[in-house]
């Protein structure tokens, strides 16, 4: 048995959904389109219906990607057919308009419970609401009041679930024989909607009564100034200052024992397994490839953990109102900002956060520049290249250099984004006109079960879209750069050992050495020496072709990469050596490698390469065309080449 | 007068909307001939205004707003005014 929810965003639909299924849930796709699909169990008297949770919407004509989603769900894709019983969740608060969606769903003849919730926040607000009157006038749907938030009428719902199981009752239609309109006849489905709520006006007629309150001043007095001109830019910009502290504060400790543990792991597997091909591919590429993908979790966890916080208690939507004007000139809509600052954390959910843009254009010009964020895969290669030719002084006192520089790449991004999407503005042709309507809800306390399943929903995304990918790229980079033309390979095995040098060195620094020449010449050292001339003109030797080639998997894959190279360990007391490795490599004519102009070159090559096929294939996925995901990878590839050219040679 | 010539604190109701992409999305709100409501808020820089009805806060563009005839009214009780 598959039971839908319905109901109006901000009406609490998806506490009841948590409420209902707690841990008992999964995102999955629905067949044949590419959206996710929240479901989840119901255990009740030794039978588990299917709860499916359908995104937030007014009525059953779509607007958006994601209301199309709901549609197919209500008149059933060819899989899966109408929902066997529908859950309509309705904000008490406001009972007239949210009813439009429960009437059409109820002449759609599926066997409806009415769930009339936030009754707290009704009797705040001194309206009283009958539902017993409104029981009796709708006798063939069981109405069942409910405060989520805390729990209070699970088990009525739980009643109405099992009376509606047995009897399966549909109300009298509203409109005689109802027929679904097509999406494009707008007129008609306006026509349809005030019918509706005549007819509901008709439904409810003696049912509310409302008193007097002084609710509506103490709501003015603080969206006054979460709006203001001034202070409602302030609080914005104050709030992002402090969710990007916390988060570079918090997420670093997780991030090390992550780190940590791996490299623990992989040196108890190498020694414990007997040695062979099957243990250096589980050590050097699964065990890293694993560590790679969990690392970005503690990061991602904490910025949604504030996003939806934010989300939750309803400033978000205040601050999308402020910022749609400042986007607009750039094809942006301010529901934009909520993707954008997703990407500062990954940009996988941040592409998959632009479904809640109505305008087709919008969305994709968000898709597109999202990658232009700097997401923390790119942290580890910014803090390793500012403290390798940054100098930690400061600035007039206060300000770090170092601090500065890393402020300085993540501005670089953001106006790159608004610049692409400028030109992209420009140049996409807009098919529909671009409507911004939104409804700006009630500030509340979030309900923190609700925050806690959203995080874990969205690491849950990260790891299936991206980890396996992350994985795979990492044993193929391990295979090329452990493997290669075995002649040439044998020779400069036979010279490095004839070197005066390797003669002087310990077993250890001389394992390093035939390491790094193997890693010269295996595949990917070919292939870096290959690139070589292409990257010169940025400053860059075939080494860090290396490292820029490895970045596919991730971006921070780069730094491991530079270790090996450089014949450094990987873990964290040798982070120092690594430092010095690199500070003292020399060029061919002497001269060192790592200047100030081949850093900053590299940092901003960073800032707009694509180098992240994760998203890409994401972005695929979105757009349903290899299209976007190829123009984004060239476009942003030649910018980083530009910039970076640019970076090398003004310097 | 059209919607987005009504400025923060003062009362209006709806005489018509002009038909465009979203006036059925407006009439699904509850936005439809005869409602009464106020205005709430007007973002900076020309940005989006809100009206409030019905225990609901609704932000749209002033040109968008601009599809929408309004009267200017003195302040409530309205019928539908919460």
């Amino acid at each position: 048995m598959r039971i839908a929810l319905f109901g109006n965003p901000n009406t609490g639909k998806s506490t009841v959904f948590n409420l209902l299924t707690g841990l008992r849930q999964k995102v999955g796709n629905f067949p044949g389109i590419t959206v996710e699909k929240r479901t989840g169990t119901l255990p009740l008297d030794g039978d588990s219906p299917e709860i499916l949770d359908v995104p937030g919407i007014y009525s059953i004509y779509p607007n958006s990607k994601e209301e199309e989603i709901v549609q197919q769900v209500i008149f059933g894709s060819e899989a899966e057919g109408l929902p066997d019983m529908g859950i309509v969740v309705v904000d008490s608060t406001n009972l007239e308009r949210n009813l439009l969606l429960f009437t059409q769903l109820s002449d759609l003849k599926i066997p409806l419970i009415l769930v009339v919730n936030m009754m707290d926040l009704a009797s705040r607000k001194g309206i009283k609401i009958d539902i017993e009157g409104l029981q009796k006038r709708l006798p063939n749907t069981p109405v069942v009041s409910m405060n989520a938030r805390v729990a209070l009428g699970k088990d009525r719902l739980l009643d109405a679930v099992r009376t509606q199981r047995e009897k399966r009752s549909t109300n009298e239609p509203f409109i005689p024989d109802f027929t679904v309109l097509k999406n494009h006849e707008i007129e008609a489905q306006g026509l349809e909607a005030k019918e509706r709520f005549r007819l509901i006006k008709n439904l409810l007629h003696g049912i509310i009564t409302a008193s007097e309150t002084t609710e509506s001043s103490d709501r003015n007095r603080w969206d006054r100034w979460l709006t203001h001109p001034v202070a409602g830019y302030g609080i914005f910009a104050l709030i992002l200052l402090v969710i990007f502290q916390l988060v570079f504060l918090l997420a670093s400790y997780p991030m090390d024992w992550i780190e940590h543990g791996f490299a623990i792991l992989s040196q108890f597997v190498s020694t414990h397994l007997p040695s062979g091909v099957f243990n250096a591919l589980l050590c050097q590429g699964v065990i890293p490839g694993i560590s790679g993908v969990l690392v970005f979790i503690p990061q991602i966890a904490i910025l949604f953990i504030m996003l939806s916080f934010l989300e939750e208690s309803g400033y978000l939507a205040r601050a999308v109102f402020l910022m749609d004007r400042l986007v607009r000139p750039f094809g942006l809509n301010g529901r934009s900002v909520v993707p954008l600052l997703s990407s500062l954390a990954c940009a996988i959910p941040g592409v998959l956060a632009t479904r809640g843009i109505a305008n087709r254009k919008e969305r994709f010009i968000t898709l597109f520049v999202a990658p232009l964020m700097s997401c923390s895969a790119r942290i580890p290669v910014f803090t390793l290249l500012i403290s390798l030719v940054i100098p930690a002084k400061r600035i007039g006192g206060i300000f770090q250099l170092q601090g500065l520089v890393l402020f300085g790449l993540y501005a670089l991004g953001i106006l790159s984004a608004l610049a692409v999407a400028w030109v992209l503005n420009l140049l996409m042709k807009n098919e529909a006109r671009s409507y911004y309507l939104m409804e700006i809800p009630t500030l509340k306390p979030p309900v923190l079960r609700n925050i806690y399943l959203t995080v874990l929903e969205k690491i849950k995304v990260f790891i299936v879209e991206a980890g396996g990918i992350i994985v795979a790229i990492s044993v193929l980079l391990w295979i090329l750069a452990s493997y290669g033309p075995t002649a040439t390979k044998e020779k400069a095995q036979k010279q490095v050992k004839e070197t005066e040098a390797y003669s002087r060195a310990t077993p250890n620094e001389r394992e390093q050495m035939e390491n790094s020449v193997a890693l010269e010449n295996s595949y990917i050292g070919i292939l870096g020496k290959t690139i070589e001339p292409v990257i010169e003109p940025l400053g860059y030797d075939w080494k860090i072709g290396i490292a820029l080639i490895t970045s596919f998997a991730a971006r921070e894959v780069f730094v491991g990469s530079l270790s090996t190279i450089y014949a450094a360990q990987s873990d964290q007391e040798e982070h120092t050596k690594l430092m010095q490795r690199l500070k003292n490599e020399k060029k061919a004519d002497g001269t060192p490698q790592f200047t100030l102009r081949a850093g900053v070159s590299l940092m901003v090559f960073y800032v707009y390469a694509m180098q992240c096929i994760s998203t890409l294939a994401v972005v695929k996925k979105e757009t349903q065309s290899w299209f976007w995901p190829i123009v984004q990878a060239i476009v942003f590839g030649v910018m980083a080449y530009l910039m970076a050219f640019l970076a090398f040679n003004v310097l | 007068m059209r919607l987005n010539e009504l400025l923060v604190g003062e009362y209006g109701r709806i005489k018509a909307i002009h038909a465009c992409e979203f006036s059925s999305r407006l009439n699904e709100f509850g936005v439809m001939e005869e409602l009464s409501f106020e205005v709430t808020l007007s973002a900076p820089f020309n940005g989006p205004m809100a009206i409030h009805f019905n225990n609901t806060t609704l932000s749209i563009r002033r040109e968008d707003a601009a599809a929408i005839e309004v009267e200017k009214v003195v302040p409530p009780p309205f019928e539908n005014f919460q």
